[in-house]
C-alpha cells in the first residue's frame, strides 16, 4: 500500500491556483493493479466569512437564517482542498474532464455562523464504472473535535473505449408532462449569468460555467450551471419541510443544465425521505435526482 | 338620512338557512369528463390540450373540484350565510401562511373579469388598525358596527373598469365625420374624468367590489378555520356624494395607505375596508378542519362554465363535449340559489329579505320558461344586431391602422354573449325603486354583485356534491356582464330597450348581470383557464391572474412592501395545495409547475406583525 500523502494548509488555498495547474499536468492514469493512493488535505481554524455565506444563501435561495450556515455550504469550503487533491502529483488521473456525478452529505447538526471549523479532505482508491473510473473525495468538517458535517463527492474520469455501448441504446420517447405523484412542482428560470454569479461566491471559475465561448472550448454548446448550485437550490427549496438534523442529502447529477434555461423542480414527501428532482421544462429530461432523509444519530 | 346609514350596530340578521340539494348524475353511460391530454410532439395545441407548463405567482393554478359528501355540504353551507360579527375577542398575531390563504380566497381569486385588474389591497397591522377604526367611526353612512380590537385591516382600492373592450366602446355611437372630434373628446373624458361610455361599464366596477366583499368575509373564516371574522364596510365608500361628505376622512385613510397622487389620477379609490379580528367564542364558525381545507381548495377550482355539452360546443371540440347529457338542475336547487341571492342582497344592503325580493329584478329566460325559447331567440338576435351595428359603425380611421382589430374583436365578442344553459337569469335593479328605498345606488349594485356571486357559489357547491368518480362536476355556472353591456350599447346609441323591460315594464329596470346554470359532468376546456395564467396564450389582450406581490401591499415595521416577495423570491405556492386537487394528464402526469412550491416555512410560519404589537389578552376572552 502506498504511503499517505498529506497536505497541510494554514488557510484555505485558492481554487484559481489549482485550476491553473490542470491543463498542464501529465498524468499516467491508473495502471493495472494500481489504485489512487490516499492523499489528505487538512486545514484548521477556518472561519467562514459571513458575507460569503450571505451571498451564497441569496444565490441558492436559502432563507436568511442568522444562526446557521446553509446545509450545503461547507462543500464550498472544501472545494479548494478537493482541487489540491486531484492536482497532487501522486494523483494518477487527469484533472481535465473530471465529471461530478454524485454527492452524499451528512449534516450531523446545524453549524453556527460563528464556529471555527477544521477541514479534512482525502481521496483513496477507485472503482470501475461503466464509462470510466470513479473515485470519492471525502470531506470531514469538525468543530472542537466533533465531526459536524461529512461529504462524499463522487467523480467520474471517463476512460477511452468505455461506455460506448450505451450510445446504441434505443432512446425512449419521453411522455410529456411532469412525473406523476409529485407534491410540488415549480419552474425555475436559471439566467445566463448564473454560472458566473455562483463562481463569484464559490470560487469555482471552471470555464464551462462562465460563458458560451469558454464552454464551447471545452465541448459544451453553452455554459452549464454548477451541479452544486442546482443541488443547493433544491435543498433550499425544501428546507422548510425537513426534519431535525442529522440529515443525509444525496444527489445524482444527470444531464447538465445549459444556461440560460427554464427547468422544472419537483419534490415528493415520502414516508421516510423527501425526494426531489430537476427536469427539463417539459419534464422529459432529467438533470438531477436526489433525496433527503434522517440519518442515525452518532 | 337613508335607511342603511350610520349604523351603530349591525343590520338585523335576515338570512334564511340554505339546504343542500342533490343533482342527479346522468346514466353512467353518459359520465364524461374533460380528459385533456398533453399535445404530442409536433401536434398543434388547442384549448382542449393540457398546458405544457405553468410559471405563475398566482395561488390558483389549474385545479379540479373536490367531491364533497352531503354532510360536508350541509356543514359548509354555514359559510354561505355568515352574519356580521358583533364583536372581536382580544387580537392575536397571525402567521403569514394564514394571511396568504386569506388573500388567495379574497382579492387574488375573487370572481373578477378575465381582463380587469381593478382591485388592489393594502393590509395594515394592529397599530394602524386602531387608527383606522377611529376613522371608520367618524365616517358618515356606515353600514355596520365598527368593531374595536381588530387584529388587522384590509383596505381595498378599486379603479374604473377598463379593458380592451371598453377601449372599443369609445369608438361607438359617433356621427360620421364628427367622430374625428367626438372620439378624442370622449377618450379624454374617460381617461381623465373617469366618465364611462355606457353606464353599465361603470356599474361593473361596483359589481366586482360586491363580489369581492362577499368573498373576503368568507375568506377570513376559511383561512383561520373559523377563528377569525371579518367586518366589511362598504357603504361609506359608495357614490360621489358620500365620498364628498367623507372627503377629509377618506384622504386620511388614503394617506395611511400611501396612495399616491398618480394612483388617484388613475381613478384608484377606497372601495371597502375590512376589519379582521378574533371571533368571540359564540361567533366562531365550527367546521372540521379538513372541510375548511377542502372548501378553500374548491374555491380555488371553481371556474366559469360556458359550455353546455351538446348545445354550444365548438365543432372541433373533443367527442365528449358533443353529446347532450340526460341531467337537469332540480327546481329546488334554483329555489335555494334564489334564497342565497336574496340572503346576500339583504346582508349587504342591511335591509330585510322581503325588501331584497322586491328590489332585485330577476328574470328567467331559459327554454323551460313559458315562451322562453322565443324570448331567448329575441335576445340573441338583439345582441347580434347590436354587434353588427357596432362593427359597421367603428370609424375607419381608427380601425384600419390597427388592422381592423376593433371590428374583429367586436365580432369575437359574440362568443362571450352565448346564452346557453339549463337556467338563464338576468338580474337588475330599478333606479327609482332603489331611490325610494333610501338605498344608495352604488351600494345596491355592489349588493347585486355579491348576491349573484353567492348564488353562483351555492350552485357550484351543489355541483361538487357526490361527484361520480370519473366526472369533473355536476353543475357549473357562467356569470356574464357581456350581454348586459351589449344591450346597454343598444340602449345608449341605438334606441334599444333594457333586457328586463319585458318583465318589469313599469319599473324602469337596469339589467346588470346575466348568469347561466348548467348541469353537466364535463368541465370546460382548460384552455379557458390557461388564458388567465399564460401570457403567451392571448398576449396583451388578457391580463393574468395576479401574484400576491402584484395586488397586495403590507405595512410592517413602518415600511411598505408587497407580500410574498422577499430576498428575490416570488410566490410560487398554490393556496390549499395540500388538498392535491390539481389537473393532471392521462396516467397522472403533471402539468409542470402546476403544483407550485412552498413558500419557505421559516417565513410562512412567522408572525406577520410582532406579537408585542398586540395588546395582552384579557382574562375574560
Amino acid at each position: 500500500m502506498d504511503s499517505v500523502q498529506r497536505l497541510e494548509f494554514d488557510t484555505l488555498p485558492s481554487l484559481g491556483s489549482a485550476y491553473r495547474k490542470v491543463p498542464f499536468q501529465r498524468k499516467p492514469g491508473i495502471r493495472e493493479g494500481q489504485t489512487i493512493p490516499r492523499i489528505e488535505a487538512i486545514v484548521k481554524g477556518v472561519k467562514p466569512e459571513a458575507q460569503s455565506i450571505f451571498e451564497y444563501a441569496k444565490i441558492c435561495r436559502f432563507t436568511s437564517d442568522e444562526k446557521h450556515i446553509p446545509s450545503i455550504y461547507p462543500h464550498i469550503l472544501a472545494s479548494p482542498l478537493h482541487m489540491m487533491l486531484v492536482t497532487h502529483k501522486a494523483f494518477p488521473l487527469k484533472g481535465m474532464g473530471l465529471i461530478h456525478v454524485r454527492n452524499v452529505i451528512t449534516e450531523h447538526r446545524p453549524i453556527d455562523y460563528q464556529e471555527t471549523l477544521d477541514l479534512l479532505c482525502f481521496v483513496e482508491g477507485h472503482r470501475e464504472a461503466p464509462k470510466g473510473v470513479e473515485f470519492d473525495l471525502h470531506t470531514q468538517v469538525s468543530s472542537n473535535g466533533e465531526v459536524v458535517w461529512e461529504g462524499i463527492t463522487t467523480v467520474l474520469s471517463r476512460q477511452k473505449g468505455k461506455g460506448q455501448g450505451n450510445k446504441k441504446k434505443e432512446k425512449k420517447t419521453p411522455l410529456p408532462g411532469g412525473d406523476p405523484d409529485c407534491q410540488r412542482s415549480a419552474l425555475w428560470k436559471v439566467p445566463a449569468d448564473m454560472g458566473r454569479i455562483y463562481a463569484s461566491v464559490s470560487g469555482d471559475y471552471n470555464p464551462i460555467h462562465l460563458y458560451k465561448w469558454t464552454a464551447k472550448l471545452l465541448g459544451f454548446p453553452r455554459a452549464i450551471i454548477h451541479g452544486m448550485w442546482s443541488f443547493a437550490r433544491c435543498v433550499a427549496e425544501v428546507t422548510g419541510d425537513l426534519p431535525e438534523r442529522p440529515l443525509t442529502y444525496e444527489v445524482e447529477f444527470k444531464l447538465p443544465i445549459l444556461l440560460p434555461s427554464t427547468v422544472l423542480f419537483s419534490s415528493q414527501d415520502e414516508e421516510d425521505k423527501l425526494s426531489f428532482a430537476i427536469h427539463s421544462k417539459d419534464g422529459s429530461k432529467p438533470h438531477l435526482k436526489g433525496r433527503i432523509y434522517s440519518s442515525p444519530k452518532a | 338620512m337613508s335607511q342603511e346609514e350610520d349604523r351603530g350596530n349591525n343590520p338585523p340578521q335576515q338570512q334564511k338557512d340554505l339546504q343542500p340539494i342533490t343533482i342527479k348524475p346522468p346514466p353512467e353511460a353518459q359520465w364524461v369528463n374533460r380528459a385533456a391530454r398533453f399535445a404530442q410532439k409536433g401536434e398543434k395545441r388547442t384549448r382542449y390540450s393540457l398546458p405544457a407548463s405553468l410559471d405563475s405567482a398566482s395561488p390558483i393554478g389549474y385545479r379540479t373540484r373536490i367531491s364533497l359528501t352531503p354532510e360536508e355540504v350541509q356543514q359548509a353551507l354555514a359559510l354561505l350565510s355568515l352574519e356580521r360579527p358583533t364583536d372581536f375577542a382580544a387580537p392575536q398575531p397571525i402567521i403569514e401562511q394564514e394571511l396568504f390563504e386569506e388573500c388567495s380566497l379574497g382579492v387574488l381569486s375573487s370572481r373578477q373579469s378575465t381582463n380587469y385588474r381593478g382591485h388592489k389591497q393594502v393590509t395594515l397591522g394592529p397599530e394602524d388598525s386602531e387608527q383606522i377604526s377611529h376613522i371608520l367611526r367618524s365616517l358618515k353612512h356606515k353600514d355596520a358596527k365598527v368593531l374595536a380590537r381588530s387584529s388587522y385591516t384590509h383596505i381595498i382600492f378599486s379603479k374604473p373598469y377598463r379593458t380592451p373592450f371598453t377601449m372599443l366602446l369609445t369608438l361607438i355611437g359617433h356621427k360620421p365625420f364628427l367622430n374625428m372630434l367626438t372620439v378624442p373628446l370622449r377618450a379624454w373624458r374617460k381617461k381623465f374624468s373617469h366618465i364611462d361610455d355606457i353606464p353599465t361599464i361603470g356599474y361593473l366596477q361596483h359589481l366586482h367590489i360586491g363580489i369581492l366583499a362577499d368573498a373576503m368575509e368568507r375568506a377570513t373564516v376559511i383561512a383561520s378555520q373559523g377563528r377569525r371574522r371579518a367586518q366589511v364596510h362598504m357603504a361609506p365608500f359608495c357614490s360621489d356624494a358620500r365620498r364628498t361628505e367623507n372627503r377629509a376622512l377618506l384622504r386620511a385613510l388614503e394617506e395611511i395607505c400611501g396612495l399616491t397622487s398618480a394612483e388617484r389620477a388613475q381613478g384608484w379609490r377606497v372601495a371597502l375596508v375590512t376589519q379582521v379580528g378574533e371571533a368571540i367564542p359564540e361567533e366562531r364558525v365550527k367546521l372540521p378542519a379538513s372541510l375548511f381545507r377542502k372548501m378553500g381548495a374548491n374555491l380555488m377550482a371553481y371556474r366559469s362554465e360556458r359550455i353546455q355539452p351538446g348545445v354550444n360546443q365548438e365543432e372541433k371540440a373533443p367527442e365528449q363535449y358533443h353529446a347532450r347529457q340526460s341531467m337537469d338542475v332540480p327546481e329546488e336547487l334554483t329555489v335555494m340559489a334564489g334564497r342565497a341571492l336574496y340572503n346576500a342582497f339583504a346582508h349587504w344592503t342591511g335591509g330585510d329579505r322581503e325588501r331584497a325580493k322586491d328590489l332585485v329584478l330577476l328574470e328567467r329566460v331559459d327554454v323551460l320558461t313559458p315562451g322562453g325559447k322565443e324570448r331567448l331567440r329575441d335576445i340573441r338576435k338583439m345582441l347580434s344586431d347590436i354587434t353588427d351595428r357596432v362593427a359597421k359603425n367603428i370609424p375607419l380611421w381608427a380601425d384600419l391602422p390597427t388592422g381592423k382589430a376593433f371590428s374583429r374583436n367586436t365580432a369575437r365578442g359574440k362568443k362571450a354573449f352565448a346564452l346557453a344553459g339549463q337556467r338563464i337569469y338576468i338580474a337588475g335593479l330599478s333606479k327609482q325603486d332603489i331611490a325610494q328605498s333610501d338605498l344608495e345606488w352604488e351600494l345596491a349594485v355592489r349588493a347585486i354583485g355579491a348576491a349573484s356571486a353567492r348564488s353562483a357559489l351555492y350552485c357550484e357547491l351543489m355541483g361538487s356534491m357526490l361527484i361520480p368518480e370519473p366526472c369533473d362536476l355536476l353543475a357549473g355556472i357562467c356569470m356574464m356582464a357581456g350581454p348586459v353591456n351589449q344591450n346597454d350599447i343598444g340602449k345608449a346609441f341605438y334606441g334599444e330597450k333594457d333586457l328586463l323591460i319585458g318583465k318589469y315594464p313599469d319599473r324602469d329596470p337596469t339589467s346588470l348581470l346575466v348568469w347561466t346554470l348548467k348541469a353537466k359532468t364535463i368541465a370546460d376546456p382548460i384552455g379557458n383557464e390557461e388564458q388567465l395564467l399564460n401570457p403567451k396564450r392571448k398576449g396583451a389582450l388578457v391580463d393574468l391572474r395576479m401574484g400576491p406581490h402584484e395586488a397586495i401591499r403590507i405595512k410592517k415595521f413602518g415600511n411598505w412592501g408587497p407580500i410574498r416577495h422577499r430576498e428575490g423570491r416570488l410566490n410560487q405556492e398554490r393556496a390549499f395545495w395540500d388538498m392535491g386537487n390539481f389537473v393532471t394528464g392521462p396516467e397522472g402526469r403533471e402539468i409542470p409547475g402546476n403544483r407550485g412550491s412552498a413558500w419557505p416555512k421559516a417565513w410562512s410560519q412567522e408572525f406577520v406583525w410582532l406579537e408585542s404589537l398586540y395588546p395582552k389578552a384579557e382574562q375574560d376572552d
